[in-house]
């Protein structure tokens, strides 16, 4: 399992040398990179590049995928292979937490929505469940906009509104480490805005990494972007850099829009 | 196939250009206009800086559109971003050779010492700074930045003969004044291709060289000591 710690490492996860399976088909090819703690990194790229593999790879999503599989390389998080036979998955995913592309509350109570991974952990106490139902939503910047209405149904949300609830849900199992697979690709500019805002707040605390298609978005929330093409790591770099002067004509082509 | 934003890039670099072409005709006829004392050149020099202005406008406006509509990245930004300041320069470059040529009509003095030689570098400067800015080569650019170092000196040497000038003609004083006014408007206009160039550096590399320490005049002159 994933030790807590509070010593400061200056890479939250390195990537080295990863190749990964679909079955037969090879979709990353020796994969190295270094994401660097309390920032947010942005994963890149035309659809099938493998960026989202390898984000589902950082908390063994993949694992659940029939045929799915690391053949080289390894992924270490806060210096431990996660891929070692001692480490809790369930622990893992807790440590390294998950927002999808489509929001996907629970079909209960916003209340429930975030109480149900305390109680998974085996916190009962109504009181430091209030509390944490509390700080989870103030993190997300969603409490003072549900506070009165707690017990409603989650899918009385809007697509905005829910989409926090589950950066709350993830919140509240305290993990140090959140993937967010484009996040914001079914919500409306002003959602979107609060998202990236909330995002750019939450690297305080936490290592962020984000796929995303929107390269606006890249450019206004992450520190660093890779750029993925067929499977391959072609660029990674500051992305202030990425974004006014890429050191790749093919980052440069994918960002301008002129790919192919 | 040209896309529609290739499209917008090129009609804002041909305005820039035209803009450059014509501040250069501009800051020529100025010159004649002073040599040659003939007003219809000053005219010719109102009308192109117009011209300039219009431009100047057309190309703002453009480039803030393809700014909100297509958020452009990487190289096309710079292009965008460089192009709009460097287009300012020479919006500059066109107010001060109209302010040669209206002063070009209050003076008397025959004797314009070191303008004519200032007239001619500053010409080279904003040909060499359009040429860098089109075509990248930074040797050329710092060339710029030290020959800009010439213009100052010759602006000082002028300032030093209309003083003397003044002492000698105190009737011509009025007339004296413009000439250094004409002078410090070359002096200027050198500085506005040394920002075009920069401009230029920015464009090509994206490095930002405008206040760098170690392009400072006062660095410069000393290396070229």
């Amino acid at each position: 399992m994933i030790e807590p710690s509070k010593t400061s490492f200056k890479h939250a996860i390195r990537i080295s040398s990863l190749d990964f399976y679909y079955g037969k088909k090879q979709v990353l090819f020796n994969v190295s990179l270094d994401i660097p703690e309390n920032q947010v990194t942005a994963f890149i790229g035309p659809s099938g590049c493998g960026k989202t593999t390898l984000l589902r790879s950082l908390n063994r999503m993949n694992d659940l995928i029939d045929g799915a599989r690391i053949s080289n390389g390894k992924i270490l998080i806060r210096d431990y292979d996660i891929h070692n036979k001692s480490v809790d998955v369930i622990e893992l995913r807790k440590k390294v937490g998950m927002v999808f592309q489509k929001s996907n509350p629970f079909p209960k109570s916003i209340y429930q929505n975030i109480s149900y991974g305390l109680h998974i952990q085996g916190i009962k106490n109504k009181r430091v469940v209030d509390e944490k139902v509390e700080e989870s939503l103030t993190k997300a910047a969603l409490w003072e906009e549900v506070k009165d209405r707690l017990n409603e149904n989650a899918y009385g949300l809007s697509g905005g509104q829910q989409q926090r609830l589950c950066i709350a849900r993830t919140l509240a199992v305290e993990p140090e480490i959140i993937l967010m697979d484009e996040p914001c690709s079914s919500l409306d500019p002003v959602a979107t805005g609060r998202v990236e805002e909330l995002i750019l707040g939450l690297k305080e605390k936490y290592t962020i990494v984000i796929v995303t298609h929107n390269m606006q978005q890249a450019g206004r929330i992450s520190d660093r972007t890779a750029f993925f093409y067929l499977g391959n790591l072609i660029e990674f770099d500051q992305t202030k850099k990425i974004f006014l002067n890429p050191s790749k004509k093919q980052t440069e082509d994918y960002i301008s829009g002129k790919f192919g | 196939m040209a896309t529609h934003f290739d499209t917008n890039i090129e009609n804002i670099r041909s305005k820039f250009l035209l803009m450059g072409q014509l501040a250069t005709e501009s800051l020529e006829l100025a010159l004649e206009s002073l040599e040659q004392t003939d007003p219809k050149k000053a005219k010719l020099v109102r009308i192109r800086d117009e011209e300039i202005d219009n431009l100047e406008n057309e190309l703002s406006a453009s480039v803030t559109i393809l700014l909100s509509t297509h958020a452009p990245i990487a190289s096309d930004l710079r292009l965008l971003v460089s192009t709009m300041k460097a287009s300012h320069e020479i919006e500059r470059i066109g107010d001060e050779a109209k302010a040669i040529a209206r002063r070009s009509r209050n003076t008397t003095i025959h004797d314009f010492h070191q303008i004519p030689k200032m007239g001619k570098i500053a010409l080279e400067m904003i040909r060499d700074s359009l040429g860098v800015f089109v075509e990248f080569d930074e040797e050329k650019a710092k060339a710029i930045w030290t020959t800009d170092l010439s213009v100052d000196a010759l602006n000082a040497e002028n300032n030093t003969f209309c003083q003397d000038l003044v002492n000698k003609e105190p009737a011509s004083a009025s007339s004296i004044f413009e000439m250094l006014f004409i002078s410090k408007s070359l002096e200027r206009i050198a500085d506005h291709a040394v920002n075009i160039s920069k401009e230029a550096v920015f464009l090509a590399t994206s490095r930002d060289v405008r206040h760098a320490k170690e392009f400072k005049k006062s660095k410069l002159r000393k290396k070229t000591l």
